[in-house]
């Protein structure tokens, strides 16, 4: 794989179709911020389109990540994030009360606050294990942190939402 | 909370039966099931990303330089839209896929390896699995390299012998049919009309191009394809013929028994299918001939219509 060109089409769109939907998940987990998350994944990738003679196959991962950690981190003051997640569950019963249905949307703005106050370093690795399944190992690659540090982030956010959620009950 | 193992390995949900019972007992357990719960079918924002990549490669590289240039200097002011239409660029593209996959499709082997051997000449050759053939003379074979990588499989013209290293189905196709193991040693003859295949071990499915015979033969065994259609099957105490002129099978009694059998009033040209075993003659006479009677006369056999 290693003499495939990132010129070639085909091997783009691979390496495009693979990394990008992770990226830009990573970046809206990091700025909570869906056009700005948008955004930095296209000009990171239009860079990688543009330097394809001098990033090889392996090192593409690499270069986009990185890239797009620059681009954000010249784009954008830190601020508060406010992330918006929305439930995958299929509606298993239709008839829900409205009761049920306003009480179940309360609860996923919590979470969804709950998530937006962890620190940066915490949620980002938290939801990059908790929705897109990413292992550990993948994680630590992604961020360019070891193994552990990931866990002890997985810990910590745990150890952090369990402290919010005794209020949410 | 104490940060250990187990607390990972229930969230990637690693865990057997027993350290999950016991991680249930803890205190905290049900508030980290409540968030679990809450945060397992959680989903950010939609991304199509085949519509991005689209963008991304219908965009020229000059206009990419510029847009980049662009945003560098002017954070605030959105930048224009890339040019997406690209007509002779595209059709160039599109012209160089089409040729590149019409050639894919009519010379699936440009990278075909090839050995032939002339007479009296044999050659010992080493497949990229390991797997060792010996072609004996006046022979031909030959493999894909790249798509070796997929299946392995060789062409034969003639006549060689496989050691195949354990691993996926290794398949020998040739004009008359094709033979497909696992991991074994065989051997193949192949000429015009005819297929050979004795298996030294292990085992071998043998069958015609269309698979509408197929048989699956063991250590010491052999079975052969004529005319991609008769097929004849030697086992340890039975012999299977498929499709097969009476003759035929009287010459396969004769040599199995070491007898002589004539036949009187029988069309030795129709076609059979057969089976019979190698104990006893007057069991495989009357089970390979069930509808002729069978007359030992001193050291002959004679078959007639009933």
């Amino acid at each position: 794989m290693a003499d495939f060109s990132l010129c070639e089409e085909q091997v783009y769109s691979k390496v495009f179709l693979e990394y990008a939907p992770t990226l830009f998940n990573y970046l809206y987990y990091k700025c909570g911020n869906e056009a700005l998350a948008k955004d930095t994944t296209q000009e990171a990738f239009l860079k990688l389109w543009l330097h394809c003679k001098t990033v090889n196959y392996k090192t593409a991962k690499g270069y986009v990540f990185k890239t797009a950690n620059n681009l954000l981190l010249n784009t954008y003051a830190k601020q508060k994030v406010q992330l918006k997640f929305t439930s995958i569950k299929k509606q298993e019963h239709t008839n829900e009360s409205p009761e049920f249905i306003l009480q179940e949307k309360e609860l996923r703005e919590e979470i969804n606050q709950a998530i937006s106050d962890l620190p940066e370093k915490q949620r980002v690795v938290f939801l990059l294990s908790r929705i897109d399944k990413k292992t550990y190992k993948e994680i630590a690659a992604i961020i360019g942190i070891s193994k552990q540090a990931v866990e002890k982030r997985i810990y910590n956010a745990l150890d952090s939402l369990r402290k919010v959620s005794a209020n949410i009950k | 909370m104490i940060q250990d193992e187990l607390l990972h390995k229930w969230l990637n949900q690693s865990m057997n039966k027993e350290e999950l019972a016991e991680f249930r007992k803890r205190p905290e357990y049900e508030e980290l099931a409540a968030i679990y719960k809450k945060t397992e079918d959680l989903q950010g924002p939609t991304f199509d990303a085949n519509l991005m990549l689209k963008e991304i490669l219908g965009t020229e590289k000059e206009a990419i330089k510029e847009n980049l240039n662009i945003r560098n200097i002017e954070e605030a002011e959105p930048a224009s839209k890339p040019i997406k239409k690209m007509p002779v660029w595209m059709k160039l593209v599109t012209a160089a896929s089409v040729v590149f996959v019409l050639g894919y499709l009519f010379f699936p082997q440009s990278d075909a390896v090839e050995f032939a051997t002339n007479a009296g000449k044999s050659e010992t050759i080493t497949l990229p699995d390991g797997s060792v053939c010996d072609l004996q003379e006046n022979s031909h074979l030959t493999y894909g390299k790249k798509s070796w990588l997929g299946k392995r499989e060789v062409h034969l013209r003639g006549s060689a012998t496989f050691k195949v290293e354990k691993g996926s189905t290794f398949t020998v196709l040739t004009a008359n049919g094709k033979v497909e193991v696992l991991g074994t040693i065989f051997t193949v003859e192949v000429n015009d009309d005819f297929l050979n295949v004795l298996c030294s071990e292990g085992k071998v499915s043998v069958s015609n191009l269309n698979e509408s015979i197929k048989q699956i033969i063991t250590a010491n065994e052999t079975a052969s394809i004529i005319d991609n259609r008769q097929m004849l099957i030697k086992q340890k105490n039975n012999t299977k013929l498929e499709n097969v002129s009476i003759a035929k099978i009287i010459e396969e009694l004769e040599q199995t028994f070491k007898i002589k059998v004539e036949a009187k009033g029988i069309d030795v040209n129709e076609e059979m299918t057969v089976n019979f075993q190698h104990k006893d003659l007057d069991v495989a006479l009357k089970t390979a001939f069930p509808n002729f009677n069978a007359n030992k006369i001193g050291g002959k056999v004679f078959i007639q219509p009933k």
